[in-house]
This record gives C-alpha cells, sequence and structure tokens, in this order.
C-alpha cells in the first residue's frame, strides 16, 4: 500500500515536472550549437573574437576548440580549458571561481567575464546568444562527459581487438601475438599498483587510483558483412569495451565503422584493407583508405595518361568494393570500364583477361589480385598497361610479370621500397625484445601501433576515462607520426581519420619496382 | 529568482572594476566598455627581415600552379601568414582577423594581396581549402596556397616559421612593400584593427 502511495506520488511529481517543463531546454539544440555553432533557428551564431575580429559559429564552434569531449585542449602557447560538466559546473580552486550557473555561463559567453568576474582570454569569442540559446547550451553541456564512458570500472579497462574470420590464421596469430604481448607488458609495468585501491581501513582512507589492468577482448566477425553489425552488438552487449585496437580484416570495413560510430566507440587503426567511411565520422582512425586509396592513384594515372579502355578484374569482396569505386570514378569521367569477377577458388582467367583487353596497347587492366592469383599465362596478356595493388601483393612486385611484353605499374600507398623506416626499425628491435617472430612485417608492425596510439590516449586521459577525449586528445598527436611505420607523410588533426593521404604509381622494370621517378600522389 | 542571481554576479563581476576605474557613468551607459578594452589589449611584437624565398610552384585553391617567388614579388603590397583548416584555436582567429583587416582596410583592401599558405598541404587540398575559404568570405585579392608537403616545409623554414610539428605553431603574419627586400614580420595575434593599422602604416604609406 505504502508502495502504491509511493508510486501515485511519483507519478504525480513526473507530471507537474512535465508540465513545468514544458518549455525545458533542449539538451540537442544545445548540442548543434555546441558541435556545429548552429543556433535552433538555423542561423550560425555570431561572435566577436581578438578584441575585434566577427566570426561566425561555423568557422568557431565550442567543440573546434574544446573538443567533442569538452575536455579541452593546447594548440601552441593556447591553453583551452575543459567545459565539460565535470568541470564547470563545480568550484574550481585554480584559476579559482565558484561553479558556473545558467546566468554566470550567459556573462561567460556573451561578455567573456567568468563568475569570479575575471576576463577570458581574448581567444575565447564573445557569442551573442538568445537566454533560450544559453539555457539549451547548458542542458547540453550538463550532461557532456559527466562521467567515465563504458568500458571501465574501478580495477580494469577492457579494449577490443576485431578479426573478420576470412583473416588468414597465420596473420591473425601474428598480429595477435603482438597486441597480447603488448598488453602484458603494461600490466607488468606497474607493482601492486592494482591493490593500491584496497589499502587503508575506511573508505576515505583509500587511495584513488588511475591505474586500470588492461584486458584485451578477441572478437571474431562471421559470415557475410551486413551480419556483422549484429554480431558487434552481441559482443558490445556481453562485455563493454572502451575502444577497439588493431584487428584485421580484408572485407569492406563498414560494418565495423558504422558500428563504432553508433556506440561512440574509438576504434583505433585497425588493419582494414578497405574502410568505408562516412562523412563526419569521427570514432574511426585508420591509417590510410587502403584500397580505395589505390583505386584513386590508379584513376589520377589514368586521367594523366588516358587509355581507350579499362578492365578490372578481381575475386575477392574488398578488391571488388574497390573495383567498383574505381568504376565509379572512371564513369564519370567517360572512362569505358569493363568488369571481370572470378571465382576465388579458380586461378586467374587469363584467355577471358586477354579477351577483353583486345589486342591494341590502348587497354589498361587493373588486377585487384594477390600474389598467388597471379602465377602463370600473363606472358599471354596482350601488351597493354597493367596496374597492380601493393596492398594485396605485400608490396612486391609479382614475378610472373617479369617478362610481361605491355606496361605493369603498381598502385603504392607506402613508403617507397628501400626508404629508410626508422619506426619500423623500432618495431623490430621491440620485437626481438620481446622474442617475437616478425612473420608479417606490415601487419604486425601496424598492430603496433595501434597499441602504441593506444597506450598515448591512456596515458592522456589520467582519471578522466572518457572516449571522446581520448579521441580529442589523439587529434593533436602530431607528434606521434614520428612513429608511424610503413605509411609516408602522416599527418593528423581535427577531422583528419586518415593519416597518409597519398600515394605512388610505380612502375616495375625486369620485375623490380622501379622508383627512380617516383612521384607523389594526393588524389 | 533567477534575475537576482544574475542581478547579483553582474554587480560582483562589473562593480569592482567599475569603482577602480571611475567609469561607472560611462558603463552605466555601455556596460560592456571595460570589458571591450581588456579584449582589445592583444599582444604581438613587430620586427623586420629579410627571407630567400625559396624557387617552389605551390598550387592555389582551383589547382592552378603559382609561382612563389613571382608571387610575393608582384607590384602590389603583400600580407603573408599560414594556416591549416583543421586547426582549432588560432587559425580561424588569423584567418578572421585577415577577414577583418580588409574589412578595416576599406578601398585601400584592394591594394594588399592577402596569401594564406597551408602547413598542412597533405589534407588540406585545393577542395578542402576552397570550402574553408568560402567559410570565411575570401574574395578575389586573396589567395589560399597547397602544394607538395616538402616544398611546405621549404617555404615555412625560409620564413623562419618551422616549428616541427604543425600543432606547435605560433600566429605570424608577413607583410612586404612592392620592391622591398624587406619583410614586416609580426609575431603574435594581433586584432583585425591592430593589423589594418600596421597594413595602413607600413605597406600603403598612410596614416
Amino acid at each position: 500500500m505504502r508502495r502504491l502511495l509511493w508510486l501515485v506520488g511519483a507519478g504525480a511529481a513526473v507530471a507537474l515536472l512535465v508540465y513545468l517543463t514544458s518549455g525545458a531546454p533542449d539538451p540537442d539544440a544545445g548540442r548543434r550549437i555546441y558541435r556545429e555553432g548552429i543556433l535552433p533557428t538555423g542561423e550560425p551564431l555570431t561572435a566577436v573574437v581578438a578584441g575585434d575580429v566577427e566570426i561566425l559559429g561555423t568557422q568557431f564552434s565550442c567543440e573546434s576548440c574544446h573538443g567533442r569531449s569538452g575536455m579541452g585542449t593546447s594548440e601552441g602557447e593556447y591553453i583551452v580549458p575543459p567545459i565539460a560538466a565535470q568541470f564547470l559546473f563545480v568550484d574550481s580552486p585554480q584559476p579559482l571561481r565558484p561553479a558556473y550557473t545558467a546566468e554566470s555561463l550567459a556573462d561567460l559567453l556573451r561578455d567573456g567575464v567568468t563568475p569570479a568576474g575575471r576576463q577570458v582570454n581574448e581567444l575565447m569569442p564573445r557569442y551573442r546568444l538568445t537566454n533560450e540559446d544559453i539555457e539549451a547550451l547548458n542542458a547540453y553541456l550538463e550532461t557532456l562527459s559527466a562521467g567515465n564512458s563504458p568500458g571501465v570500472d574501478d580495477y580494469a579497462i577492457r579494449f577490443a581487438t576485431v578479426f573478420s574470420e576470412d583473416v588468414d590464421p597465420a596473420e591473425r596469430e601474428a598480429v595477435l601475438a603482438v597486441t597480447r604481448r603488448f598488453f602484458a607488458d603494461i600490466n607488468s609495468q606497474t607493482r601492486n599498483e592494482g591493490e593500491r585501491w584496497d589499502r587503508g581501513y575506511t573508505p576515505e582512507s583509500k587511495l584513488p587510483t588511475v591505474y586500470r589492468e588492461w584486458v584485451l577482448e578477441e572478437w571474431t566477425l562471421t559470415g557475410p558483412t551486413d551480419g556483422w553489425g549484429e554480431q558487434l552488438e552481441e559482443y558490445y552487449r556481453e562485455t563493454p569495451v572502451f575502444a577497439l585496437v588493431g584487428g584485421l580484416s580484408s572485407r569492406p570495413f563498414g560494418a565495423v565503422g558504422r558500428f563504432c560510430e553508433r556506440n561512440e566507440i574509438p576504434c583505433l587503426y585497425p588493419g582494414a584493407d578497405l574502410p568505408e567511411p562516412s562523412p563526419g565520422d569521427f570514432y574511426t582512425m585508420y591509417f590510410s583508405r587502403g584500397l580505395g586509396l589505390e583505386a584513386d592513384l590508379v584513376a589520377q594515372d589514368l586521367d594523366a595518361r588516358p587509355v581507350g579502355k579499362v578492365v578490372q578484374v578481381y575475386c575477392a569482396e574488398g578488391p571488388a568494393a574497390a573495383a567498383a569505386e574505381l568504376s565509379q570514378v572512371l564513369v564519370t569521367r567517360s572512362v569505358a570500364v569493363e568488369n571481370l569477377r572470378f571465382d576465388c577458388s579458380m586461378p586467374l582467367p587469363v584467355d577471358d583477361l586477354a579477351a577483353h583487353m583486345g589486342g591494341g596497347p590502348d587497354v589498361a587492366a587493373v588486377l585487384w589480385t594477390d600474389e598467388s592469383q597471379l602465377d602463370a599465362g600473363l606472358d599471354a596478356l596482350p601488351p597493354g598497361r597493367i596496374y597492380l595493388s601493393s596492398t594485396l601483393l605485400d608490396r612486391e612486385a609479382p614475378a610472373s610479370l617479369a617478362t610481361y611484353s605491355g606496361t605493369v605499374f603498381m598502385a603504392h600507398p607506402f613508403l617507397l621500397p628501400g626508404a629508410p623506416d626508422p619506426a619500423f626499425r623500432r618495431f623490430k628491435l621491440w620485437a626481438a625484445r620481446h622474442d617475437l617472430e616478425v612473420t608479417e612485417p606490415r601487419l604486425q608492425a601496424q598492430a603496433f601501433f595501434s597499441c602504441l596510439v593506444l597506450n598515448d590516449a591512456m596515458k592522456h586521459l589520467g582519471r578522466f576515462f572518457v572516449r571522446g577525449f581520448a579521441l580529442d586528445m589523439l587529434d593533436h598527436t602530431q607528434g606521434l607520426m614520428a612513429y608511424l611505420p610503413i605509411y609516408p607523410r602522416p599527418t593528423i588533426g581535427p577531422g583528419q581519420r586518415f593519416l597518409s593521404k597519398g600515394g605512388y604509381i610505380l612502375p616495375v622494370v625486369d620485375g623490380q619496382i622501379d622508383t627512380a621517378d617516383a612521384a607523389w600522389i594526393l588524389p | 529568482m533567477t534575475s537576482m542571481k544574475f542581478a547579483g554576479w553582474f554587480l560582483l563581476a562589473v562593480l569592482p572594476g567599475c569603482l577602480l576605474h571611475g567609469t561607472w557613468a560611462e558603463a552605466s551607459t555601455d556596460e560592456h566598455a571595460a570589458h571591450r578594452a581588456a579584449m582589445a589589449k592583444t599582444r604581438y611584437s613587430v620586427t623586420t627581415g629579410t627571407y630567400e624565398i625559396p624557387n617552389v610552384e605551390l598550387v592555389d585553391t582551383e589547382g592552378q600552379l603559382i609561382e612563389l617567388r613571382e608571387l610575393l614579388a608582384g607590384d602590389q603590397p603583400v600580407a603573408l601568414n599560414f594556416i591549416f583548416t583543421t586547426c582549432t584555436t588560432i587559425c580561424p582567429v588569423m584567418t578572421a582577423t585577415f577577414s577583418q583587416m580588409r574589412q578595416a582596410l576599406g578601398d585601400s583592401a584592394a591594394d594588399v594581396e592577402l596569401v594564406s599558405i597551408t602547413i598542412d598541404p597533405e589534407y588540406d587540398r585545393p577542395p578542402v581549402l576552397k570550402a574553408y575559404a568560402d567559410n570565411f568570405g575570401a574574395d578575389a585579392g586573396w589567395i589560399f596556397l597547397t602544394g607538395d608537403s616538402l616544398d611546405i616545409e621549404n617555404v615555412l623554414r625560409s620564413f623562419d616559421a618551422y616549428a616541427g610539428s604543425k600543432m606547435n605553431h605560433q600566429p605570424l603574419t608577413l607583410l612586404k612593400k612592392p620592391g622591398d627586400a624587406n619583410w614586416v614580420r609580426i609575431d603574435g595575434l594581433a586584432s583585425g584593427d591592430s593589423l589594418a593599422q600596421e597594413v595602413t602604416a607600413r605597406l600603403l604609406d598612410l596614416q
């Protein structure tokens, strides 16, 4: 009975609350102001910055300086303070100020005055906002990075590494060995830290600790890629993880990327042959666009040296998607394309390909195949131009085309063969010190880098286990790029999700990749 | 209640400053005058120097090749800065400052060539740079340049503006008169009006 009364009372309270807040501030509108600098009216915010410079919110959203997480950042000598809920709405000892309220937030946003009466730096725009705008923004800020993200408890932080079942078992084991070893290393570097939490006799005397044991979950995806999303959700329901790290797939990677966006999970440098990004994606960081980038390199080369017809050959799903990307580009440029898909369990249909290429030299063939599919009979092809995929061929020119009468090129989105790669040497030393055999140089070095990045992000987080913060921090780790093996000219920055953005088209001469005239191409 | 609180904070924040400076009369008509005065105090230093411009071809937002030496040796005064489109904090300010300076210069603006060079050319390809330029209302007298990352690094080094990582880059504006070997170097963030004054005094020989 008492319970029933309580329920009725609670119901009435909720009804009253709903009534009172019918004009309640809208955190979604606040999020739009925060992230995009767009007001509920659809107009951009307006503001003044650096004393007298008129700007728009689309040039200066809150996110562009304070980050997706609101945890702040720094650039050069400028420090952008954190404005996430756990900082803004509590008293601050340094700089000294009382907790913000909706009213004092208005003073800050409009006039740059903190609740302590201090003027903030002139880099903080003074925005023109209505009371409703500020209430909406206030409502959003109250939710922003308010607590730890899923995947963390008081003792452990969990990460998952994702493999699709098509990956060669030897490659999977080689990559996993690196990741497991890195995790073991991290966990062994602290002595008794895990017990620190339980020291002391009263709850007050127990020390908070930033230490968490790293736990690696290994997730395997099976069947067609359109079932991957559900499998990932299932794994995630079972064991929430803070982030995904490394992993391997030669299939199109869109389902994993979408899973990470949906659940706001950082996905750090998967070994994905074919990322399928959507505009505005935030949570997945890739080495490069992989086969998609190779397709663009070929398209660019065909622009510079046009042919009458292009024939593409492929069997597996990743290459098929890359071929589709290239077809799409070529069709818009009115280049004739013929696509030839064969069964992966059969040899490359050389006769069929020869027939498609016809007799003339005015034709190019793109062979989206690995080394094992290129073993015989290619000399019989007509003397056109052949493009090969350096990703699929493991960065080596195939021996089977050494005596081909036409010209052969490799789309190569990696460091030039023979170029110094100190980051790779560093990985090899690490592997040697840990008694790990390097059997898959590129894939293992990639896995090592993704672990390095994860470690860097975790160090930045301190005691704030907030996913958005991890990514905001990583957006500024240009310095980490010195540790990136295999990939040339990496750059990173807010919104950038592919480290290496270009590549080379390299001729194969006498069975060797020729780098003499290598030119960097940014499609 | 809320307005009471609001007024309380307002008094706490503004009153001491007003009393100290004896500007209550002003503050009552323009209550944010003190704030604006504080905001207008931007710090920057002005020096001069000569720089050996490397012989490189850069690319504008339309994909056209531009000889940098030729561009900078033209018969118009030049104002140059370094930005990148995914830069937070200072780049948008510097770009907005250029934009503001153009307005402050009024009719003289057409006499000055504005050049913004990206220090992240791998990402800032011509279309990306164009969208950025459009967002800041850049017009014909303002050219945005990208190019090969090695060439851009050379340019940065030649202007003593290379900071290693682009994340460390400092606000810098360079001004040059036509036919003059000397550059005026403005380190730090100048406001649009200050920059317009510098340009007027040092580039256009006007006061």
